[in-house]
């Protein structure tokens, strides 16, 4: 079976198919969601992804097929999670690390072979990814957690390629310290 | 980069494997969502479109009307 390919799909969109809209929705929302929610964390996740979708959908016919939709997309996912997150009231810094220490608080005490089960050490990571700076979060979930393509995160961040390259070095030395100056143990080496 | 920083970096990516492992998924409901949003904004617009039209032709009839502008030459 052959798959309709998203310029196709899009094309279809602006002759005024819905349904093919419906497949490019279908098609992408797992990295749209995953995206999101990695760059404003789990509470707006839902309603970032949506509204990244409805404006792709209202910005189609700027879509120009040299690059690929899923880049142009992930931009526009990319550009939403950073204004919801600019648009949301600062929070103070110690709320933030009182919110990142609470999820392994209850266990600390706990035998080491409970303390360190997978689940837990994940959610701890979870919460200190959202302590990293919105951008070097943006680059290092693209690269390190979706595995894109340096160029494509290029075209995502508008940023250019040599640049992208040094901000994911910075985001992963940015993380790295976080979870060195945590009183938990992440076997980092020193 | 010092060893300790490469290092680093190579435990973090194991870490980071965790995430990988384990990603957000939207719900069952959410493309749903997304295309019922999508199809009232598309139904609004396409509504407020076709009132535009209506005024703007409205507009040129009563110019015409009222001799104010002459009429549009038939279409070929």
């Amino acid at each position: 079976m052959t798959t309709v390919s998203d310029e196709l799909l899009v094309e279809r969109t602006l002759r005024g198919d819905l349904d093919a809209f419906d497949v490019i929705v279908a098609r992408h929302s797992a990295v749209v969601f995953r995206v999101a929610a990695r760059i404003v964390g789990p509470d707006e996740a839902d309603d970032v992804a949506q509204d990244a979708f409805l404006r792709a959908f209202h910005g189609l016919s700027g879509f120009r097929a040299t690059s690929p939709f899923r880049a142009w997309l992930l931009r526009i996912v990319h550009n939403t999670a950073l204004n919801a997150l600019a648009r949301r009231r600062a929070e103070p810094v110690d709320e933030l690390e009182e919110k990142a220490e609470h999820l392994g608080a209850a266990t600390r005490d706990r035998p080491p072979a409970e303390a360190l089960e997978e689940s837990e050490r994940r959610e701890r990571l979870e919460a200190k990814l959202l302590l990293l700076t919105p951008s070097h979060r943006a680059v290092l979930v693209l690269r390190d957690l979706e595995g894109l393509p340096y160029d494509e995160i290029a075209e995502v961040t508008d940023t250019p390629l040599g640049s992208v390259k040094g901000r994911i070095h910075r985001a992963r030395g940015e993380l790295i310290e976080i979870l060195r100056n945590n009183t938990y143990d992440w076997e980092l080496p020193r | 980069m010092s060893e300790s920083g490469g290092a680093g970096e190579v435990r973090l990516a194991s870490l980071l494997m965790l995430l990988r492992l384990d990603a957000p998924r939207p719900s069952d409901s959410f493309a749903e969502s997304v295309m019922r949003s999508v199809r009232r904004q598309h139904a609004t617009r396409s509504a407020v479109s076709a009132l535009e039209d209506f005024f703007a032709a409205a507009a040129r009839a009563l110019a015409v009307l009222f001799g104010l502008t002459p009429p549009r030459p038939a279409a070929a």
